[in-house]
């Protein structure tokens, strides 16, 4: 368990209300901890994901919202698994 | 409620200016080359020329002569030279009656009637010397920072602007605003698909009206152009780098205005009433929005950028925050601080407290990187054809 890497020192959650962290460096594939508050969760990051690029923090499912800075950047173009990247290939806008 | 004293120059009771400027503008762009020859005869006194000035028509007449007005009344100002033409639209005199008597000397020379060159030059030199005379008497007193007014800009943004720079920009604008200063939020075209936040901390209608209606006006306007905003942002190159929507963008942007209310919206160049986050609108091109928030009275602008720009403005302070280390490291010499470190772990609230202690220092004295490069960008915004 110790081994587990923090997620904090690789990503940034902006809102408490975000379903997606940014990376702020390179963040690779692997089992990383996540602390909310007092609580500790574990998230599996499931593809390599670039520096800058947005990772999903739960499970979205299509047609849902996606939440940045506490408000919608879009919706869920396909079932967005816990994990993913989330990017224009599984994001629309809604403007 | 704490509060913290800076040391300007007083204009009136409630303007001070953080820096003593005189300054050589013209009235309309056939006098530039007079300006520029007026202020190549003394380092201490600033140019300002630009495009405008005649063959426009109403709402252009009115925003040039608001944008030329309004930045000699800048409470930075303290010593201004008109130079007009004599038969231009925006007259010297129109400028000048709506300058500030207070704290300031504005004088003014027109070329038709004065005639030759050196005429021209010596009775410049006649101004100048009283100008200077007058702005030499003036000395720093002490003012409380809710007399300032501080712009927010940005320029050349990359996609960890939005979680580096301008967050830290956003917690010293709620604290400028907790200390009862005024800050301008500007650029409405970066403010598309974030109206929900905006909105959501507007409480006065009229002012969440019209700033809702600026912004669809924006989108609009783009079309009748034959783009289409939404459509071009994010660009490419903000896709390839994260970006995924506009709503993304400009929220990454609008954060550097914090989380205060939003409490007026004012046209371009317009002096805001109140006081608190105030939105101007102003386009996205910087050198135009950085000259409409100065117009509009602010004495220095925050302005984070990713790519890195040099642009300044003549009479107001601009400092440059670069959102990420590698660009800082390319372009030092034209940034003041570096929020790039909050990529390796440095706090936002760190950064935020740097910002604020350089702000102060700027205040009080210190050059920015902008002025000592003397970056001095001009720009009006334009409404309609030139005839």
């Amino acid at each position: 368990m110790n081994q587990r890497r923090n997620l904090a020192d690789y990503a940034i959650i902006l809102s408490g209300k975000d379903n997606v962290a940014t990376a702020m460096v390179d963040l690779p594939a692997g089992d990383y901890m996540s602390h909310s508050g007092e609580n500790q969760t574990t998230i599996t990051v499931l593809e390599d994901i670039s520096a800058s690029f947005k990772l999903a923090l739960s499970d979205i499912r299509k047609a849902e919202p996606v939440y940045k800075y506490g408000y919608v950047i879009g919706l869920a173009k396909t079932d967005i698994k816990k994990g993913h990247c989330v990017h224009v290939h599984n994001l629309v806008s809604s403007v | 409620m704490s509060t913290i004293k800076l040391k300007g120059y007083r204009r009136s009771d409630s303007l001070f200016g953080i820096r003593n400027n005189i300054v050589v503008m013209s009235s309309v762009s056939c006098a530039n080359s007079i300006v520029e020859r007026i202020a190549n005869t003394d380092t201490d006194i600033i140019p300002i020329t630009h495009q405008h000035g005649c063959t426009h028509m109403g709402a252009d007449t009115e925003q040039v002569l608001r944008t030329l007005s309004g930045t000699c009344n800048n409470p930075n100002v303290g010593g201004v030279l008109l130079v007009g033409l004599g038969c231009e639209s925006v007259s010297v005199n129109d400028i000048a009656s709506c300058a500030d008597g207070d704290g300031k000397l504005v004088k003014t020379l027109l070329i038709q009637e004065i005639g030759e060159i050196q005429k021209i030059m010596d009775t410049a030199r006649d101004s100048l010397h009283r100008i200077k005379d007058f702005v030499s008497k003036q000395q720093r007193s002490d003012f409380d920072i809710r007399h300032l007014t501080v712009g927010l800009e940005c320029g050349g943004s990359d996609p960890f602007s939005g979680i580096t720079a301008n967050p830290a920009v956003g917690l010293v604008s709620d604290r400028l605003v907790e200390l009862g200063a005024r800050v301008i939020l500007s650029e409405i075209p970066e403010m598309i698909g974030a109206e929900a936040s905006l909105e959501s901390r507007t409480p006065d209608d009229t002012v969440r009206r019209r700033l809702l209606a600026q912004i669809k006006d924006y989108v609009q306007l783009a079309k009748n152009a034959g783009g289409d905003l939404r459509g071009c942002n994010p660009a490419p190159g903000n896709i390839k780098a994260g970006l995924s929507s506009i709503e993304e963008k400009s929220l990454g942007s609008i954060i550097k205005g914090g989380r205060s209310n939003i409490n007026e919206f004012v046209e371009y160049a317009r002096r805001p009433k109140c006081k608190g986050l105030v939105v101007m609108d102003t386009p996205g091109n910087d050198p135009e929005s950085v000259t409409g928030m100065v117009a509009g009275g602010a004495n220095l602008v925050l302005f984070t950028t990713g790519t890195g720009t040099p642009v300044g403005n003549p009479v107001a302070p601009v400092i440059k925050i670069s959102s990420n280390t590698g660009m800082y490291r390319r372009m030092g010499d034209f940034i003041d601080i570096n929020a790039g470190e909050i990529i390796k772990g440095t706090r936002v609230d760190a950064v935020a407290d740097k910002i604020f202690e350089f702000l102060l220092d700027v205040c009080n004295g210190r050059q920015t990187a902008a002025e000592v490069n003397n970056c001095r960008e001009f720009a009006i915004n334009r409404i309609g054809p030139s005839f």
